[in-house]
């Protein structure tokens, strides 16, 4: 699937409780054909900490507003990955959710300049304590970010 | 609903003239079987029909297989036949139907398709509009992304 050349329109891709693993959210987001992508479902999938760095890597889903990764053992290595991409200018909703997420996680994610129309950021069910939601609010990118879950 | 009540329902449904411009039908949360499929595909007057929705029935490969061989649903462009118990062979018959090239959503979620049909669903020439593409819910493993 990740070859696909023909979906030069897809804007909706969900491939949530499968099985791809760390190598596969490599393959797909190596696609350069889905530059309209813009919702991406890969939660429950194990992707991991790994799979968290091939994901940030990714140019290609510059329009990409949706990005749910949440069941995917992401822990505070996965999310500091996570914040240094610099390609997902237009993320406005970002679930990371049931992950292992830590304070020095949420630190990580803190320091993202990235993502300033960021509306919606889910870390429900993690490991985030008093010293990882000061940082988070401490974010001065994050203008139109309601409000953060922890 | 009785199956029996169900069938002819579908059965005088895809028949009736006075809804032939129909656009939208979501028959979701029914016990649509293979039969009640090949009643529905048999419609030969559905022409502007647009959305299909099957969401939770029991359609399986034997009524993909009628949905995929009909010939008037050019202007289809949202299927969603998410649980539904289809296997690989259904995926197959979906893959040979050359009708549906406005098709923009296709929710296949929640069914039992494996790594090589994935890759043909993906590999297919005529959705070339599709916009949404829903896939969750199977085993998609590595080995299939990379192809």
């Amino acid at each position: 699937m990740s070859r696909n050349q023909i979906w030069t329109n897809l804007q909706t891709l969900d491939l949530s409780n499968n099985e791809i693993g760390e190598r596969g959210a490599e393959f797909l987001s190596s696609n350069p054909v889905w530059i309209n992508l813009q919702a991406l479902n890969f939660a429950g999938n194990e992707i991991g900490d790994n799979g968290a760095e091939y994901l940030r890597r990714n140019k290609h889903f510059a329009d990409l507003k949706t990005l749910d990764l949440s069941w995917n053992e992401i822990s505070a290595k996965g999310a500091e990955y996570l914040s240094c991409n610099n390609s997902w200018t237009n993320l406005q909703a970002l679930n990371l959710s049931r992950n292992s997420i830590d304070d020095k996680g949420a630190e990580y994610l803190s320091s993202n300049k990235i993502w300033t129309k960021l509306q919606k950021l889910d870390l429900s069910h993690n490991k985030i304590g008093d010293k990882g939601v000061e940082d988070l609010s401490s974010n001065k990118i994050w203008t139109n970010l309601p409000i953060i879950l922890k | 609903m009785r199956i029996g009540g169900l069938l002819e329902i579908l059965w005088y449904l895809s028949r009736n003239p006075v809804w032939k411009s129909i656009q939208t039908l979501d028959l979701s949360h029914n016990q649509i079987d293979g039969k009640g499929a090949e009643y529905l595909s048999s419609s030969t007057i559905w022409n502007n029909l647009q959305v299909l929705n099957l969401i939770d029935n029991n359609v399986g490969d034997i009524g993909t297989k009628y949905l995929s061989s009909n010939l008037i649903w050019a202007n289809l462009q949202a299927l969603d036949l998410s649980w539904n118990s289809i296997d690989d062979k259904g995926v197959e018959y979906l893959i040979s139907n050359k009708i549906f090239i406005n098709l923009h959503t296709l929710d296949l979620s929640w069914n039992k398709i494996g790594d090589n049909e994935a890759e043909y669903l993906s590999n297919n020439q005529i959705w070339t509009k599709l916009q949404t593409f829903n896939l969750a819910g199977h085993k998609i493993s590595e080995k299939e992304l990379n192809i």
